[in-house]
């Protein structure tokens, strides 16, 4: 499959605890910020990121995890498909409320 | 109103155990999200978008105001302060924490309250008429009958694993305002030539993917069969039900592939097997279940209200909202509250805390202590006294609930959509937000009349967007949202599913095509007294898409 240039894969997953949004970062660790997620531009890098995601299963601390189209836009790392984007920032209503509150007032 | 009995309060408790110890295993590891996620599902509990979603049970829509309570401080104390009232009259919580979720069934259930049979393939929530019990001419509450398909579907061994989920609704007046034919099986109860009530039975509505109007399978079926009778249905269901794909999976497919007369006669010839016997309803358990649904002790009232005349002549605004919102009672002096939740520019059905609250502090002080929840994403107080109105509708100002549009155009059903659904494809929240501040203007909904509007996400339509006047569905076009248009629909006795008009619009679009749509009514109508609905089955497509594409 081709991809665009400037589009890569992170993995994304939901967290076991609260179902809370989570992004895979280059050390394994999850955040919570699609920007500080770590991108896989090819193959290997992507297998890199999914030892590491299954890592975190093993530890029951998601629920699953999938890969996510992301790519720089605006200076800073962003997903690609719209329904991933709204995944990310939280729901686009009630914006004083969840999430998009707490990361992105 | 039903109350738990022994068995009941012990059944619930015993589930909360249960499921704490099924989470409890899940956090440590002993359980894998696969082995895991049937056992949550049980429980009404989903992952969704942003976070886990629950979905609690209220059974036909009934709860007092102590159950309200409890809901409002579930959602304080667990949630993000706010609720979502359904299309098939249950609440949603969209940020509960799995760690959380035992604690938070633990104090549903010590309000005789649950999420079991919200999820999966399964018999469902029973829903009913929101004005049961209280409808001016109903034939009878169909609210005894919803409790007793209640008793019987909560854990039937037989049908935990159907092909698909599994939808009753029943309805007690000829008005059909519970959409039962969309549902799996809609029961109506009708009275013969002899008095005698019984129930015309239909099988095989939804919408979804493949929208289709029941058929009728039986003119009427005497009320002691009743459970024989979906026992039957549900049998035949089960064995015949396609497993193979998940798409044709329900009965409305079983009834469209095998034919009505066909499915009928394997029904009937079932039945002719189990009537008589087990499931055959005593006359004293009816009686026994009958007794708590008893209209609450009401003083008599003169038919008409001074106090409220006054009142409505005083002052418009309430005028309105009393004209709009309540309904007539089937007892003299007495009125029907719907209580919109339906804000301009708010999210349609939801609710916050001090929402939830103040209802119910109306509800026990002016509603005899009961509230309901319609599938149109409202609720109602139902045995209001005319001479209490003023104060109601006052009490529901000061929480913003006082919106006098129900029925009009931004009384609008809308699915929660990408916004918090994992299935969604676009956003409704904001497409609804929008219309609702465009058609603000109350005088400007007056003159427009009743009008439908219903806004699905995706096709699962959740929204009932097939059976709206004006229907909308999201898709998502290249990446983009877009939106079509379907006209036509109806959920009532004239039940029909909307045509879609043609190509859609952009999320920036739609709002004006639907204006567009509205105006074109207003062209058109012979008179103000013919509705949107009247109006389009009288003219048919042909004007609107002119109007909206510029062509036929």
């Amino acid at each position: 499959m081709t991809k665009q240039q400037n589009i890569a894969e992170a993995i994304t997953a939901n967290r076991l605890t609260d179902g809370a949004v989570l992004y895979l970062t280059a050390t394994g660790g999850w955040t919570e910020k699609v920007e500080e997620a770590a991108a896989a531009a090819d193959p290997t890098a992507r297998l890199e990121l999914e030892e590491k995601a299954n890592a975190g299963l093993a530890r029951q601390e998601i629920t699953h995890w999938e890969l996510a189209e992301v790519e720089i836009r605006d200076g800073a790392l962003t997903a690609v498909k719209n329904k991933e984007a709204i995944r990310s920032r939280g729901p686009t209503v009630r914006r004083d409320l969840g999430k998009q509150a707490e990361l992105y007032a | 109103m039903y109350r738990y009995d022994e068995f009941d309060h012990d059944f619930v408790r015993q589930r909360v155990a249960q499921f704490r110890d099924q989470v409890e295993r899940r956090l440590a590891g002993e359980l894998t999200e696969d082995e895991f996620k049937p056992l949550r599902l049980q429980n009404g509990l989903y992952l969704q978008l942003h976070a886990y979603m629950l979905r609690v049970a209220i059974p036909y829509g009934t709860l007092s105001s102590k159950q309200m309570r409890r809901l409002a401080h579930i959602a304080r104390k667990y949630d993000k302060g706010y609720g979502h009232f359904t299309t098939r009259q249950n609440i949603q919580y969209n940020w509960p924490s799995l760690v959380d979720t035992p604690a938070i069934l633990e104090e549903l259930a010590e309000v005789e309250m649950h999420a079991i049979q919200t999820s999966g393939n399964c018999i469902r929530n029973t829903t009913a008429d929101h004005f049961a019990g209280a409808a001016a001419n109903e034939i009878e509450d169909p609210r005894v009958w919803c409790e007793i398909i209640r008793q019987w579907s909560t854990l039937h061994p037989e049908f935990a694993f159907l092909p698909r989920k599994f939808k009753i609704a029943v309805i007690g007046t000829k008005e059909d305002r519970a959409a039962i034919q969309v549902h799996d099986i809609g029961l109506a109860l009708v009275r013969n030539e002899e008095g005698e009530t019984g129930f015309t039975v239909y099988v095989g509505g939804g919408q979804g993917r493949t929208p289709m109007i029941a058929k009728k399978v039986r003119d009427f079926l005497p009320k002691q069969h009743l459970l024989s009778y979906l026992e039957a249905i549900l049998r035949v269901y089960n064995q015949f039900g396609r497993r193979d794909n998940k798409y044709k999976a329900r009965i409305k497919i079983l009834v469209h592939e095998t034919g009505t007369k066909e499915l009928t006669d394997a029904i009937e010839a079932e039945w002719e097997e189990i009537k008589d016997t087990v499931f055959t309803l005593p006359n004293e358990e009816v009686k026994r279940i009958a007794a708590y649904f008893a209209p609450p002790q009401m003083q008599s009232r003169p038919i008409t209200s001074a106090k409220l005349d006054a009142a409505k002549a005083s002052d418009t605004d309430f005028a309105d909202w009393v004209d709009r919102n309540v309904a007539p009672h089937k007892r003299a002096g007495y009125g029907i509250v719907t209580v919109s939740l339906k804000g301009i520019g708010e999210a349609p059905g939801d609710a916050s805390a001090e929402q939830m609250d103040a209802v119910a502090d109306l509800a026990e002080r002016y509603s005899h202590d009961e509230l309901r929840v319609t599938h149109e994403q409202n609720l109602v107080l139902p045995h209001v006294a005319l001479d209490d109105l003023l104060e109601v509708w006052q009490g529901l100002r000061a929480v913003d609930l006082g919106t006098p549009n129900i029925g009009f155009v931004t009384d609008i059903i809308a699915c929660p959509g990408l916004d918090y659904c994992a299935l969604a494809n676009a956003r409704s929240i904001p497409v609804a937000q929008s219309i609702s501040q465009r058609f603000a203007d109350i005088d400007r909904q007056k003159e427009i009349g009743p009008l439908k509007l219903k806004i699905s996400g995706c096709i699962n339509a959740c929204g009932h967007h097939h059976v709206g006047h004006i229907g909308i569905l999201g898709v998502d076009r290249k990446n983009e949202e877009f939106y079509q248009i379907t006209l036509g629909g109806s959920a009532d006795e004239n039940t029909s599913i909307g045509k879609i008009i043609g190509q859609g619009f952009s999320g920036d679009e739609i709002t004006d095509a639907v204006e567009t749509v509205v105006d074109t009514y207003l062209d058109i109508r012979k008179s103000p007294d013919e509705t949107f609905l009247q109006a389009y089955r009288r003219v048919g497509e042909t004007p609107f898409k002119e109007r909206l594409y510029g062509r036929a």
